[in-house]
């Protein structure tokens, strides 16, 4: 039996109907045609498919998309805006931090999270993917960078949607 | 030691080189085997005999398959 459930994905509302079993990345990457959110794993080990619910990360491959019923998610597709790249997307590319690009929507919507938080509990969060051979150092290199022009030059918060 | 570079101009030699490709990938819209959609296109399941060593007399398909595209006996 399926289910009607409405997603509002990057700023657009989908009334959509799924099973009560259909995971959450199934439902972007297949009746929401956004094939940028990946499935790595399928086991929730590597973060490839890592989304923002109202703003949280989490693994989609171990959401139910009714549990989101209503509720506003972010993928890669929506991290740029009218004015262009997010500062995450042009700092992954300026410091090389993606090879295959694989598991870097994922990367980089942890990172969107891990960067509103503050300062110590960032320092102690564990990076919740796991990567290909990329150049973890430049990531993080990358993370860090980013973190203390945010501070510095006093930008506002991430919109998200 | 000596240095090798070549002038920014030029770029090359001790330059790092930005990376034409990462466009797409940053964005969401590289296109990974599993994005692909063509018409018609089926998954594909292999069953395996759990003998080693037997002759096959006939297979039925698992009940709950909804849409066998085929099935070989
Ligand atoms: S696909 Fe979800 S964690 Fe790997």
């Amino acid at each position: 039996m399926k289910k009607s459930i409405t997603l509002t994905v990057n700023g657009t509302a989908h009334t959509i109907e799924v099973e009560p079993r259909t995971l959450l990345v199934h439902a972007i990457r297949e009746i929401l045609n956004l094939t940028g959110t990946h499935v790595g794993c399928d086991t929730s080990s590597c973060g490839a498919c890592t989304i923002l619910i109202e703003g949280k990360s989490a693994k989609s491959c171990t959401v139910l998309a009714v549990q989101a019923n209503g509720k506003s998610i972010t993928t890669v597709e929506g991290l740029a805006t009218a004015e262009g790249l997010h500062a995450l997307q042009e700092g992954f590319h300026l410091n090389h931090a993606l090879h295959c690009g694989f598991c870097t929507p994922g990367m980089m919507l942890r990172a969107v999270e891990l960067l509103e938080k503050p300062q110590p509990q960032r320092r102690r969060d564990p990076l919740g993917n796991i990567r290909q051979p990329v150049p973890l150092h430049r990531i993080q290199q990358y993370r860090q960078g980013h973190s203390i022009r945010f501070r510095q030059d006093g930008r506002p918060r991430i919109a998200l949607h | 030691m000596i240095e090798c570079k070549t002038s920014k101009e030029i770029g090359g030699m001790g330059h790092s080189k930005k990376r034409k490709e990462d466009a797409r990938f940053i964005q969401g819209k590289g296109h990974y085997v599993d994005d692909v959609k063509l018409p018609g296109m089926v998954y594909m399941d292999i069953v395996r005999s759990p003998y080693a060593y037997a002759k096959i007399k006939r297979s039925t398909p698992p009940k709950p398959w909804p849409s066998l595209a085929s099935w070989p006996w």
